[in-house]
């Protein structure tokens, strides 16, 4: 028979045991499953199952390859007009893969801007493991791809992040020139929002955790910003939107804009939700 | 007479039963803690305290309590369902002060 006080030394043992384990030191790969949800199928057969199709807006599609960058190579999509005077680079969210952002590319194209949809690695076509600093790579490369093999200036550049994108969005305004952010279904930063989804990870140093910090990139960054966030959005609350466009120091109301879209979900189901698509065309006409 | 009042009922209760006790109520008022009501019902939204509706504000008290209940089970000898009920109760409270910097 254990003693009290044997059983008692047992389960501090347990519970330190347990903290190891679930740290992000240790468990990472665990966390990174619950953070990524990647479609290894194929972008292209996917995008033709929507309506919106947007090859039937655009001028010209490119099937492209971007990289590769550390040996790896990530497929994309640059739908081009040939009188865009923009090109907008999209982040996409953590499940599928880009072939699922058919609204998307064509609610940007109906707004006049060229557009590039890439994978992050381990999604769709692209090679690699989907991890955190890969993804902010992978939207740095995308970006270099645009610049080096497509000749587009930085300045005719937006970001487009969605959900995890918008993270993965506001990082790439710290380490690239871009000239301007939209921020879709947008989070404060991935550790807030961790903490938010599971509790337990209040219990280790936020340094111990990849961070994307949409709230420090916006802080300090001086170019235009539309965050958009709908009411019905059930992943992240409206709060998140309206706690990162609070950080934005813009002096100029028309570079920065909150766009509330009453009834939009998480995910754009549907560009012909007439608010989005004015609140984006009206942002992109005003830059 | 026979003392059937909560108190001496906790009084009573041994370590580990003590530390599910605070665990069962602490999970169930961790929940409504965080259930919101939109649009299309009531739905799980994790941090929706901090701007809270009449469910979260009565599982907060709940959850303080389950917390006294814990502390009292890991003094009397059970830790691990203890433990997890104060995991609780720390992201609540490291929620709320979290949320004093940024509104």
């Amino acid at each position: 028979m254990v003693s009290a006080k044997k059983r008692f030394q047992y389960e501090v043992l347990f519970v330190v045991a347990l903290w190891a384990i679930l740290s992000p030191l240790v468990a990472m790969p665990v966390y990174e499953r619950l953070l990524f949800f990647p479609d290894k199928s194929d972008p292209v057969k996917t995008l033709g199952l929507f309506c919106n199709d947007p090859r039937l807006l655009c001028d010209s599609c490119q099937q492209v390859t971007i990289g590769p960058t550390a040996g790896v190579t990530l497929s994309g999509l640059y739908f081009k007009l040939n009188k865009a005077q923009k090109v907008v680079l999209v982040s996409h969210g953590n499940g599928g893969n880009m072939g699922y952002r058919a609204i998307l590319a064509s609610a940007l194209l109906k707004s006049g801007c060229s557009v590039l949809l890439y994978d992050y690695e381990g999604y769709g076509n692209s090679q690699g493991r989907a991890t955190v600093p890969h993804a902010v790579d992978d939207a740095c490369a995308a970006f270099d791809y645009l610049t080096t093999v497509q000749n587009i200036r930085a300045g005719q550049i937006i970001a487009y992040g969605e959900s995890l994108g918008a993270g993965i969005t506001a990082e790439l305004s710290r380490k690239r020139p871009i000239s301007a952010m939209v921020l879709q279904s947008t989070f404060p930063s991935l550790t807030w929002a961790a903490h938010d989804r599971l509790w337990f990870t209040w219990l280790y140093p936020a340094q111990w955790f990849p961070d994307l910090d949409c709230i420090a990139a916006v802080r300090s960054s001086t170019m235009p910003l539309l965050v958009i966030h709908g009411t019905n959005d059930a992943v992240f609350p409206l709060r998140y939107a309206e706690i990162v466009f609070k950080q934005s120091k813009l002096e100029k109301e028309r570079w920065r804009k909150l766009a509330i879209i009453p009834g939009m979900t998480h995910n754009l189901e549907n560009s012909g939700n007439l608010q989005y698509q004015t609140a984006l065309h009206e942002f992109l006409e005003a830059l | 007479m026979k003392d059937n009042s909560v108190g001496s009922l906790i009084a009573e209760l041994a370590a580990i039963r003590l530390g599910t006790l605070a665990f069962n109520l602490g999970a169930i008022a961790w929940i409504a803690l965080n259930v919101q009501f939109g649009v299309s019902g009531g739905s799980f939204q994790p941090g929706c305290y901090v701007t809270p509706n009449v469910i979260n504000l009565l599982a907060g008290p709940v959850l303080l309590y389950s917390c006294y209940l814990a502390i009292l089970a890991i003094k009397r000898g059970s830790l691990i369902p203890a433990f997890i009920t104060l995991t609780f109760v720390f992201a609540m409270v490291a929620t709320l002060i979290r949320q004093l910097f940024y509104f």
